[in-house]
């Protein structure tokens, strides 16, 4: 080795040394910090109130936890809404969810419950708008093309009666038949028996007398297969089986729709017509007006 | 040479060695520490004041140069607000404390004035989650979460609670407790006349007005359907006409709140006439959105408005022809 060459090993192997040496000096923690800088989750709560201990029962009875506060980790910010007054949230939960819903689920299908329910429900006061507050028609099946989180707005609205409860209830289970819809699919049947017949947006000028004959429980029905679908178990839970009879025999297709339907809900555990008679009565003995 | 070459490239090295300590910038530790004193010194300033805080929100309509007064008392323990406005007396609500981007988040958790304000539009209020900017010593900065449609940035108006010292007006406004819808039948009906002084000095003509109770039918759907008259069970819609001569006149919405008057734009609502612009119109002549009521006499009611800053702006009386 000439004496260039040597130089040059020597000082390379320096240069190596130093830094090995250097870069070993850093100081370095023992361990990956296993905390977020913020937790974004975490919401300071004051003392329960009287809904919060009755959405904590809810929790341990059915599994389904009642929100009806919100921040922007609940309901993501391009959607926009209100939250109920509190004292509709608190109406809502006891005689909506718990008396109307859970409670007779529990007892006469609840192997339908246990399998269909989702694990979230959201109270809101609004209607649930997508571009700002005031924008377009509110929705309600926005929050419901989710598995896990049934949502229902316009609580606010609602008329805490026999009548008006009677009627929301009609509405919940149409929402929760998206939900179904979404999970295991209507069918491919499903969606021959009126293709070529929807109305699509022209349902608005449709009166539900018109669309019984055309083959949809309501107008709205007509605007397409999903709403179709559930529209056809809000019927089932809104009038009893001698009267959806009477409006399937109005139209062959609104016939064989009727048994799809039917049998859909009877193969997850529930029997739709039972259930409207349960409902009439557990309705019937609420305490109210 | 070669050795100086050699030097530098050393010398190089260990500045690069020396580089990689840790930033203080990447440091999370600094963020919870910020935004813990922010929560921590939120929390102490609305327990700390036993008369709460005022909020002055302004119109997004610029003919508006007033604000409105919001008197908010928070019970940290509870998780309560009490809100007094022209929207209700002490009416109740509830509200959380939780994260946002490096500072707190407020959300008037529950159905509130702020959430209804919110859901009408055309204020400052343009969500009911805020921000907490920074909080001094009687003095509460907020932001406005959102600025209310999908494609817009984030972050509204910046708004200031402050600290309530119980100013005159408060006092002027809240000693009268006659309910003018169900106790004084004396204003509905009739010709009145509007005279307003304004502390700018403007001038303003003497407008004739009548405040009317609207059908039953009309009733019904407020207070069944109407965002403002749903949630505040203390407020009654009236039309509050006017008379720009004897033969033209227009009936606009408007609203007996706590102690006030008050009108609001809804674009969500027809007709026009009743939601939208018969109440521009009134709040371009009247240049506010509302009246804080000082007094109601035998045949007439003293009024008055603020500006932002709780400066009454605007002075007035409404009597009966």
């Amino acid at each position: 080795m000439n004496s260039i060459m040597k130089t040059r090993y020597l000082t390379g192997l320096l240069v190596a040394c130093i830094a090995v040496a250097l870069i070993a000096s850093c100081k370095k923690d023992s361990k990956l910090p296993d905390q977020t800088p913020i937790d974004y989750t975490a919401i300071k709560t004051g003392v329960p109130n009287a809904l919060d201990k009755l959405t904590d029962t809810l929790f341990k009875t059915y599994g389904v936890r009642v929100f009806y506060e919100f921040n922007p980790r609940v309901i993501d910010p391009t959607t926009f809404y209100v939250p109920a007054q509190f004292d509709k949230a608190q109406l809502y939960t006891k005689y909506v969810i718990e008396k109307t819903w859970l409670e007779p689920l529990s007892k006469s299908f609840p192997k339908f419950l246990n399998d269909q329910k989702p694990i979230e429900f959201l109270i809101v006061g609004t209607g649930i708008h997508f571009n700002s507050i005031n924008s377009g028609t509110a929705a309600g099946a926005g929050l419901n093309a989710q598995y896990y989180r049934l949502g229902m707005g316009g609580v606010d609205n609602l008329a805490f009666t026999k009548a008006g409860i009677r009627e929301h209830i009609c509405i919940l289970y149409h929402e929760h038949a998206h939900q179904l819809d979404q999970k295991y699919g209507r069918g491919y049947a499903y969606d021959r028996v009126s293709q070529g017949t929807y109305y699509q947006l022209n349902y608005a000028s449709r009166t539900d007398a018109q669309a019984q004959t055309d083959g949809f429980f309501r107008a709205y029905g007509g605007y397409a297969p999903e709403e179709d679908f559930a529209t056809s178990v809000e019927a089932m839970i809104r009038y009893s089986k001698a009267d959806i009879l009477k409006i399937v025999a109005k139209n062959a297709k609104l016939a064989t729709k009727y048994q799809m339907v039917y049998k859909f809900y009877l193969d997850k555990g529930i029997d739709l017509h039972q259930m409207h008679d349960v409902l009439d009565d557990v309705v019937n003995r609420l305490p109210l007006q | 040479m070669k050795k100086l070459y050699n030097l530098i490239f050393l010398a190089i090295l260990f500045c690069m060695v020396l580089s990689c300590k840790k930033e203080a910038l990447l440091d999370g530790g600094q963020s919870i520490e910020r935004s813990g004193k922010l929560e921590r010194d939120l929390k102490a300033q609305m327990h700390d004041a036993k008369d709460g805080w005022i909020l002055f929100v302004s119109s997004l309509n610029t003919d508006v140069k007033t604000a409105t007064p919001f008197i908010m008392k928070f019970d940290t323990t509870q998780n309560k607000v009490s809100m007094t406005s022209i929207y209700g007396n002490a009416v109740e609500s509830y509200f959380k404390i939780s994260a946002s981007t490096g500072m707190p988040l407020l959300s008037f958790s529950t159905g509130s004035a702020i959430s209804s304000v919110y859901e009408i539009g055309g204020t400052e209020i343009t969500d009911y989650f805020f921000k907490i900017v920074r909080v001094v010593p009687d003095t509460i900065v907020m932001q406005s979460y959102r600025q209310g449609g999908t494609y817009q940035k984030e972050g509204g108006a910046i708004l200031k609670l402050i600290r309530n010292t119980k100013p005159a007006w408060t006092r002027d406004w809240q000693q009268e407790t006659t309910k003018i819808y169900t106790q004084a039948p004396q204003f509905f009906g009739f010709y009145m006349t509007a005279n307003l002084r304004y502390a700018s000095g403007e001038a303003f003509t003497p407008a004739t007005i009548a405040f009317l109770k609207q059908s039953a039918g009309n009733y019904a759907f407020f207070k069944a359907s109407y965002p403002t008259t749903v949630n505040n069970k203390q407020v009654e819609p009236i039309t509050w006409a006017y008379y720009a001569t004897p033969s033209t006149g227009i009936g606009p919405l408007g609203m007996l709140g706590y102690n006030s008057l008050f009108c609001e734009v809804s674009n969500g609502y027809s007709p026009a006439s009743l939601f939208s612009t018969g109440p521009a119109t009134l709040q371009k002549l009247f240049k506010t959105n509302y009246f804080l009521i000082r007094k109601v006499n035998a045949t007439s009611i003293d009024v008055f408005a603020l500006d932002k800053d709780g400066k009454e702006i605007i002075t007035g009386t409404i009597s009966l022809n």
